[in-house]
């Protein structure tokens, strides 16, 4: 049985190990676009983490998130910046994660009192506000053009195109090589952190909280307090993906951080699967690479249109959007755990495949559906 | 069993729990009127009476999710009328529900969710995973396991729970309320919808609770041989009022309560 469990633990290990060695590869071979595909995406997945712990487990549904990740973003840009306090870049960085986080905090007497969708609604009028605030108050935000994004600096190594110059087995580092690592290594620590919050207390708590408010309070889980938690956690995941999601842009505008990106982080989790780290992470890159990889070739695709072509026809990121439309129904109907539950379906029926080779089941016979399958727990919407 | 997980309120005597005039109003309806009980420590107290008679609303009011119009409720020297529910279960008073209220994942999450109250890591903590955390998770674990195999569900600890049986889902939540390590354990029909069998197992269950932990136990139940077996007082409610109380014996020959059950026209036919 320890024995099992150890080269489960082992296997685990191993799998880890090649997926971070997989993950370093891209800035050897692809070109910037790619990379800005994936810095774009593990920004997302960032913050669709931090969604994912608010909606997914605790079932608090947000429309805000766009105003958190704005906070992250530009309370960086104007920490590190000029007109700002000017604090050393990486000072900046977790000060504006932690003022994203803050910002979460001073809405929790609404976050730790107000239920499921009507919380919604609540937050709702933080995307507006936001939206207002970044576009009138031009000394800290750079109003209706934004600010240009100070590059970060650790120690002596910038994450820019030179200063100093970088070349890495033959391959010249710019800012998109440099900043791919920055984004793994803070999407790495999206990972460890929301992954060790879902499996121990509070992590019980929340979810205990979403499926019956009664049996949590009833069993010592202070309601409110763990609401209020849940949305300063998931508020201080926005930061942190608003901070890099600045640092990959270079410049923050106002325009960005409006209500379609929320609804973009909504349509990542769900797509994704609710309430899991790994779904929340794939519906991210899904929303995020679709509409840049649909502009890039959409001279090949048929009935899209290149970018300010032909009037008429329907533009790659329209077209894109109607795309992740289609599939959030799609999703909804046919698979309402998502991205990660058909993942974890598949992998549920290849196991079964292997560990029995001897009953292979008849090709010719339909196999009953997999135990994991008719598990699914119940479904509840955020 | 480690001393850190141990908690000192299984070792000491539970405390008494008294009712005093409680009264519950729902906009107009008077759900309890007046109800007084006393819990003596280390005792099965049953609290019985037709359906709408308001036993389940005076679970919610011990275990704080309604607040009664007038009276008090004390746990020892504690009040418990304007405590938080959360609070309440700090104090070591844990409850079942009469309809199935467990959440999604395993045997063992559910189980965990009851030593919500014992455990301290915060959020902090848990994401970064802190060594102390860590460790009072595993040492959790274990006792919650230990639980588990006390219920008889050691064998799907790792189970998911909408996997299970209903009379399992209904240990699972017996389980959980244990794993509070409580004082008072209020449960709510524990055995509604079982089959004999899992009837005889939980009444079995409850009694060796109560004789190895000696903790307090208030039972609502529509199942008189189990009331009759396990109950050292009975308190029969009818509309909200208390109309009798006493040993089981006494209370299955009271004239009131025949009535309550059977109508007016009871010839002296037993209750149950």
């Amino acid at each position: 049985m320890s024995d099992r469990i150890t080269a489960l633990l082992t296997r685990r290990r191993a799998t880890l190990l090649t997926v971070a060695v997989l993950l370093c590869l891209p800035p050897f071979y692809l070109d910037a676009f790619w990379l800005r595909i994936g810095l774009f995406s593990m920004a997302a997945a960032i913050g669709a983490v931090g969604l994912a712990l608010l909606s997914g487990t605790a079932g608090q549904l947000s429309l805000g998130h766009a105003f958190f990740l704005a906070v992250g973003a530009y309370g960086y840009t104007w920490l590190a910046g000029d007109p700002g306090p000017g604090l050393p870049t990486v000072v900046a960085v977790p000060l504006a994660v932690l003022m994203a986080g803050l910002a979460g905090g001073l809405f929790s007497p609404v976050a730790g009192r107000v239920k499921g969708i009507y919380l919604g609604i609540a937050t709702l009028a933080l995307v507006f506000l936001g939206h207002h605030v970044l576009l009138t108050a031009e000394s800290v935000t750079g109003g209706f053009n934004g600010r240009s994004v100070p590059p970060l600096s650790l120690g002596g190594f910038t994450f820019t195109a030179s200063d100093p110059e970088l070349t890495v087995l033959g391959v010249p580092f710019g800012a998109e090589e440099r900043l791919w690592f920055l984004g793994l290594a803070l999407f790495a620590l999206t990972w460890f952190t929301a992954r060790g919050l879902l499996r121990s207390r509070p992590g019980r708590a929340l979810a205990a909280l979403r499926d019956s408010e009664t049996a949590a309070a009833v069993m010592g889980v202070d309601v409110a307090r763990h609401r209020s938690a849940a949305f300063v956690v998931s508020s201080m995941y926005a930061g942190l993906a608003g901070v890099l999601l600045a640092l990959a842009f270079r410049r923050v505008v106002p325009d960005y951080f409006g209500l379609v990106l929320s609804v973009d982080y909504l349509a990542m989790i769900v797509v994704g699967g609710l309430g899991s780290v790994a779904g929340a992470t794939a519906g991210a890159v899904f929303v995020t690479a679709l509409p840049l990889l649909m502009t890039r070739y959409a001279d090949q695709l048929p009935l899209v249109a290149a970018p300010g072509s032909a009037e008429g026809a329907v533009g790659p990121t329209e077209a894109a959007r109607y795309l992740y439309g289609a599939a959030i129904v799609l999703v909804l109907l046919y698979a309402p755990d998502g991205l990660h539950g058909l993942a974890r379906r598949a992998r549920d029926r290849l196991r079964r495949r292997r560990t029995t080779p001897t009953s292979a089941p008849d090709p010719a016979v339909p196999s009953p559906p997999p135990p994991a399958a008719a598990a699914r727990p119940k479904e509840h919407t955020p | 069993m480690n001393d850190r997980t141990t908690n000192d309120r299984t070792t000491t005597a539970p405390p008494e729990l008294a009712v005093r005039d409680v009264t519950v109003r729902f906009a107009g309806l008077t759900a309890l009127d007046g109800v007084s009980f006393t819990v003596a420590p280390g005792s099965v107290h049953a609290l019985i009476g037709p359906n709408g008679a308001g036993k389940s609303t005076c679970f919610n009011v011990l275990s704080g999710l309604c607040r009664p119009a007038s009276g008090t409720v004390t746990l020892g020297g504690t009040e418990l009328t304007r405590l938080a529910p959360h609070r309440i279960a700090a104090l070591g008073v844990a409850r079942t529900f009469q309809n199935i209220v467990t959440t999604q994942g395993t045997v063992a999450d559910n189980l965990m969710l009851g030593r919500h109250a014992l455990t301290r890591a915060g959020f902090t903590a848990s994401a970064l995973r802190l060594p102390g955390a860590r460790r009072e998770q595993r040492e959790h674990l274990a006792r919650a396991r230990e639980i588990a195999g006390l219920t008889g569900l050691g064998a799907h600890f790792d189970t998911p729970v909408g996997l299970l049986s209903y009379g399992d889902r209904k240990r699972v939540e017996l389980a959980r309320a244990l794993c509070l390590e409580p004082r008072v354990l209020l449960l709510d029909e524990p055995v509604a919808g079982m089959n004999a069998a899992e009837r005889a197992r939980t009444a079995e269950v409850v009694a060796g609770l109560r004789a190895e932990l000696g903790l307090s136990v208030v039972l609502v139940e529509h199942d008189m041989g189990l009331v009759m077996r396990l109950a050292d007082e009975v308190t029969v409610l009818d509309f909200g009022r208390p109309i009798a109380h006493g040993a089981p014996d006494e209370v299955r020959r009271d004239p009131e309560v025949l009535r309550a059950y059977l109508g007016t026209d009871a010839t002296g036919e037993d209750a149950a």
